[in-house]
């Protein structure tokens, strides 16, 4: 069988007609006809939660299996990982990548693309180090990025997103990124030559900056898209004050061209499945399209994700699974971003050669047919059972959230208590996107409870994103408008067992469950 | 005031965070380039920088009060 694995960065859920008739923070209606299109001959999954967060975290719970966050953070793939395109060429399938995702090839990662048979990378995307000219860009792109200036030569810079889309014509979409990544694929799609093949479609849209050619930029807007004093990538923060400071006007500007961006994805989205059709591959492919989290557009009154509570909007994302036996539908059970794992592996037929534990497969759910159901799925005698009794969800270095299904428990950290990173390398616990340091303090030791092999043990700054639990019953309130942790101090108390118990089955280190406070297994 | 824990961190963390008004750390602020080079502290939504924390802790102390 062939895999497609698709996935939107930073799609929120709310947008796609799947899920939601209308994005919560709009009061417009937004066009994704091809993911419709789609969810209609796939699974639903209803409860799906991100784990390790955000970016590459999330790649290596979905390639590797392993959720990372209580031990390390944004890193490379390490040398005891064995990545699903690694396992799938153990049973003869091609693999291949296409993306635009420069995180893949940037400081703080390594192993990302190296297990395929070949792969292509669209160059450009936000801080990309790709062109070297203009010197200076043009003075309202430069404006609309808000780069400070075009002179520097730092890391991360947002001159650079500029010079690299100086030459691209705002009026022909198939200049920019989510164009060229799914035209690549569909053309793979439409010209495979292999008996199996499993290909990953990684678009680095709907990321900022939200820079859209014509007719997106327009589509949700009465404003010139071209204004240089409305910006389409703002800073992150909270919207009342510091960085993330921002207008009505520039907010709704943002918001429309996030969504502008979505109804791009999803036209170009719709070539690829246009490819499936063309070829009649419905009955030998399976197709999972799913994102790794979201993004705030004034939500809870911040813009961005890096530095808030993880609500909802950030952590409940989107899994569509076509599977050329299964039925559709959709599944309310409580799953997780670590569960694409073992799902692609039973998909590859190469389970074998590279489980991990922290992934529970999601193959019954697909084929419900066969009899295995959901005692398959848990492992026990139960045919009631559920898939998972918790999700954990979390960035290294912060506190730790678990949801049940019903309930989101946000948990912080004392960020006077220093964060551990674990690692074979010495990556930038902080500072991810620099040259990387050495860690002089460093000890090392076998600290992993999933790998047979020492790994170095090292200090990192911890960050506290809010003061005090939260709690949302999101059956009730799926906004989570409201934070019940004070009116339902039971509840408060069972999800704060259950973040333990979570914890404890994992192995995480007692260090992150003490620096949480939070009572779990001894290292 | 917002500043990144990986520029502020250790000793010069209890020095921001002794400043008389509302500071926030962030994981990342999404100013690597000057993060990687010199001490700053965003203050107001604007960078400020100085030669060490203990300089910009000084100004924006002078400032608050």
């Amino acid at each position: 069988m062939n895999v497609l694995l698709v996935s939107i960065d930073s799609l929120r859920r709310d947008f796609l007609g799947a899920y939601r008739d209308r994005p919560r923070p709009l009061d417009y209606d937004v066009a994704t006809p091809n993911l419709d299109r789609f969810a209609g001959r796939a699974t639903v999954f209803d409860t799906h939660y991100a784990g390790s967060l955000f970016c590459m975290p999330t790649r290596r719970e979905w390639l590797a299996g392993v959720q990372e966050f209580p031990w390390r953070g944004w890193g490379p793939i390490e040398p005891f990982d064995v990545t699903v395109p690694r396992a799938a060429r153990t049973t003869g399938t091609f693999t291949r990548l296409v993306t635009d995702h420069y995180h893949y090839f940037q400081h703080g990662a390594a192993g990302y693309y190296e297990d395929y048979n070949a792969f292509e990378f669209v160059r450009g995307h936000e801080f990309d180090a790709w062109q070297a000219s203009p010197r200076a860009p043009d003075e309202r792109l430069l404006a609309q990025a808000a780069a400070t200036s075009a002179d520097g030569v730092g890391f991360v810079d947002r001159a650079q997103y500029a010079r690299n889309v100086a030459g691209f014509d705002e009026e022909d979409e198939t200049d920019f990124f989510a164009p060229q990544v799914f035209s690549d694929a569909a053309a793979f799609v439409a010209s495979a030559d292999w008996d199996d093949w499993f290909c990953y479609v990684d678009s680095f849209d709907v990321h900022q900056p939200f820079h859209c050619p014509e007719p997106y930029a327009s589509m949700y807007t009465d404003e010139d898209p071209r204004d240089p004093d409305l910006s389409f990538w703002p800073r992150w923060g909270r919207v009342d004050g510091g960085q993330g400071a921002i207008t009505e006007r520039e907010l709704a500007f943002a918001r429309s061209q996030f969504a502008g961006k979505v109804t791009m994805v999803d036209r170009w989205f719709g070539t690829l499945l246009d490819a499936l059709d063309d070829r009649g591959l419905w009955d030998e492919t399976a197709v999972v399209v799913t994102s790794d989290h979201g993004y705030s557009l004034g939500d809870h009154g911040h813009v961005g994700k890096v530095h808030m509570p993880m609500y909802d909007v950030l952590a409940r994302t989107p899994l569509l699974v076509h599977h050329p036996a299964g039925d559709g539908g959709r599944v309310t059970d409580l799953t997780a971003a670590v569960d694409l794992h073992p799902t692609l592996l039973d998909l590859l037929d190469a389970r074998s050669a590279g489980d991990h534990p922290h992934g529970r497969s999601l193959l019954p759910f697909l084929t419900p047919g066969d009899g295995s159901g959901g005692a398959a799925a848990t492992g026990g005698d139960d045919d009631a059972a559920p898939h998972r009794r918790w999700a954990l969800y979390g960035e290294w270095g912060s506190g730790a959230c678990v949801t049940d299904g019903r309930y989101t428990y946000l948990h912080p950290c004392d960020p006077a208590e220093p964060a551990l990173a674990h690692s074979t390398e010495m990556l930038n616990p902080r500072g991810v996107f620099h040259p990387r340091t050495p860690e002089p303090d460093a000890e090392a030791g076998r600290f992993l409870p999933y790998a047979d092999a020492p790994v170095w043990r090292f200090e990192g700054e911890a960050v506290r994103r809010h003061p005090d639990p939260l709690l949302f019953d999101v059956e009730a309130d799926p906004g989570q408008r409201e934070d019940v942790a004070a009116e339902r101090p039971a509840v408060a108390s069972r999800m704060r067992d259950l973040l333990g118990e979570a914890l404890a089955e994992l192995d995480a280190p007692k260090s992150f469950a003490d620096r949480l406070g939070v009572t779990a297994r001894a290292d | 005031m917002e500043y990144c824990v990986a520029n502020v961190a250790g000793d010069a963390r209890e020095g921001v965070v002794a400043l008389p008004t509302e500071t926030r750390a962030y994981p990342c602020l999404e100013r690597c380039g000057t993060c990687r080079d010199t001490p700053f502290l965003v203050v107001d939504g604007a960078v400020v920088t100085a030669g060490s924390h203990r300089t910009l802790c000084e100004r924006i102390g002078g400032e608050v009060a």
